[in-house]
């Protein structure tokens, strides 16, 4: 008997604006079925909470907000593994990033594998240095100008030009059509995320909105990735439907960014078709919500990461075939008021058996 | 063919490349480079297939007006404005 594969995931919450935590672990038990998902939630309300499906979790805890540091997350991460020692931990929320990034000793220390992305990279992908990482890898993005106060946000808006972005360091993003638009939107991003704000030029062109998937190998390599155009958007243009494109240039620009970067584990690059081809609006360090599609087309991205986790030989995956789809389909889960209750209490243990269950060797 | 043509600035707005065009069950023009998919007759996806075939544009304009018993005259200007509307580059 030896130890079951304990992994922890976060951002399980597939509402209208989905995460991305049930679709790695979907994925993840594709290739591991035995594995233990351990839920890192933030609410009690997290829909992927409530799945008994294979992208529910085996148990799960309430986690400290990432504003409260890396010191709280560790913290707490130890707490969690007194009763599940976690092998590997998967952020899934870009907010959560650099805390994990701040631990990497940490988790050296206790064992613990998490995406050896360096800092170095992810700030050099980040929303306000991606226009000179543009520049530095030859691929176009559109002008983009960092502010940190509402004078300078008008300043760089002239300077742009109308229509524009304005767009939160990390989340959310408003379209600004006039200068009497402008307090507005500079308001609210820094109400919701903080300074500073970030004002991209709106990409003129057919409009068509490209994502792509993938997995660096932290040399400069891509393992594998997957293209979709996004056929449906939600109201806040999040993808509710893809559909898998081989384009070369498309292809051309991610391996580009990636060789720049030499970008270790997940990544979702988010492209805007122009006059003048794709312009890259913006670098996620993260898997997409998306992720189980291409998984399930034989591009299984989350998988690949676990098993470079535990340094197991990892190919590079085939291509997706263009032409495969996806669509996304809402359910609803029912719950119990006791469970509630008992993650109230800062965890909600399922059927999940610490440490008792043989190891199984992973499956294809 | 001309009812279901696509857009007058091609079917994704811009040039198509034969090459990247995949006519799926007969009905459906897929382009694997964009990611834009249309509905075609009939007719349009025999002509893509023949163009994806190289058939020379001779033998297409014969073996369309035998297959839809137009003149070939016709058959001529009907692929001629079709490949306009598509903006193929052969």
């Amino acid at each position: 008997m030896t130890k079951q594969l304990s992994i922890a995931v976060s951002g399980l919450h597939r509402g209208d604006n989905p995460q991305p935590g049930p679709a790695v672990i979907r994925s993840i038990r594709r290739r591991y079925p035995s594995a233990q998902i351990i839920g890192l939630s933030y609410d009690l309300l997290e829909s992927g909470l409530f799945s008994k499906s294979d992208d529910g979790v085996d148990a799960a805890f309430l986690m400290p907000f990432p504003n409260k540091g890396p010191n709280t997350l560790i913290e707490r991460l130890d707490e969690i593994s007194e009763i599940y020692p976690l092998d590997i931990v998967i952020p899934c929320l870009d907010s959560e990033i650099p805390n994990y990034l701040d631990l990497s000793d940490e988790f050296k220390s206790r064992r613990i594998k998490t995406p050896l992305l360096t800092k170095k990279s992810f700030d050099r992908g980040s929303k306000a240095n991606l226009f000179q990482l543009g520049k530095a890898a030859g691929v176009r993005v559109p002008r983009t100008i960092v502010v940190s106060d509402l004078m300078a946000a008008h300043k760089a808006c002239e300077e742009i030009g109308f229509p524009l972005f304005l767009k939160g360091k990390q989340y959310g993003a408003g379209r600004v059509t006039s200068p009497a638009e402008v307090a507005y939107v500079f308001h609210s991003l820094m109400a919701a995320w903080g300074g500073p704000v970030i004002a991209q030029a709106a990409v003129f062109g057919s409009g068509d909105e490209y994502d792509v998937v993938g997995l660096g190998d932290g040399r400069g390599g891509l393992l594998g990735s997957c293209a979709i155009r996004k056929i449906m958007l939600t109201g806040n243009g999040k993808a509710f439907g893809g559909i898998v494109v081989a384009d070369p240039a498309l292809q051309e620009s991610v391996e580009k960014i990636i060789r720049k970067l030499k970008w270790w584990g997940p990544f979702e690059l988010e492209f805007v078709k122009g006059k003048q081809g794709h312009e890259l609006i913006e670098m996620n360090p993260r898997f997409p919500a998306w992720t189980d599609f291409p998984s399930q087309i034989g591009c299984n991205l989350p998988a690949m990461l676990v098993d470079m986790l535990l340094s197991l030989p990892v190919a590079p995956a085939s291509p997706c075939e263009p032409g495969r789809m996806f669509i996304r389909h809402n359910l609803d889960l029912v719950g119990d008021i006791s469970q509630l209750a008992e993650l109230s209490s800062g965890s909600l243990i399922g059927d999940a058996q610490p440490n008792l269950l043989p190891s199984l060797e992973p499956v294809n | 063919m001309s009812a279901n043509r696509t857009r007058k600035n091609g079917m994704n707005g811009g040039a198509v490349h034969l090459s990247n065009l995949k006519i799926v069950n007969g009905c459906l023009a897929f382009d694997v480079c964009s990611g834009k998919f249309h509905r075609i007759s009939e007719s349009a996806a025999f002509v893509i297939c023949e163009l994806k075939r190289q058939t020379p544009f001779g033998t297409l304009i014969t073996s369309y007006s035998q297959r839809y018993e137009i003149s070939p005259a016709i058959a001529a200007r009907d692929i001629e404005l079709f490949l306009n509307d598509l903006s193929v580059v052969r």
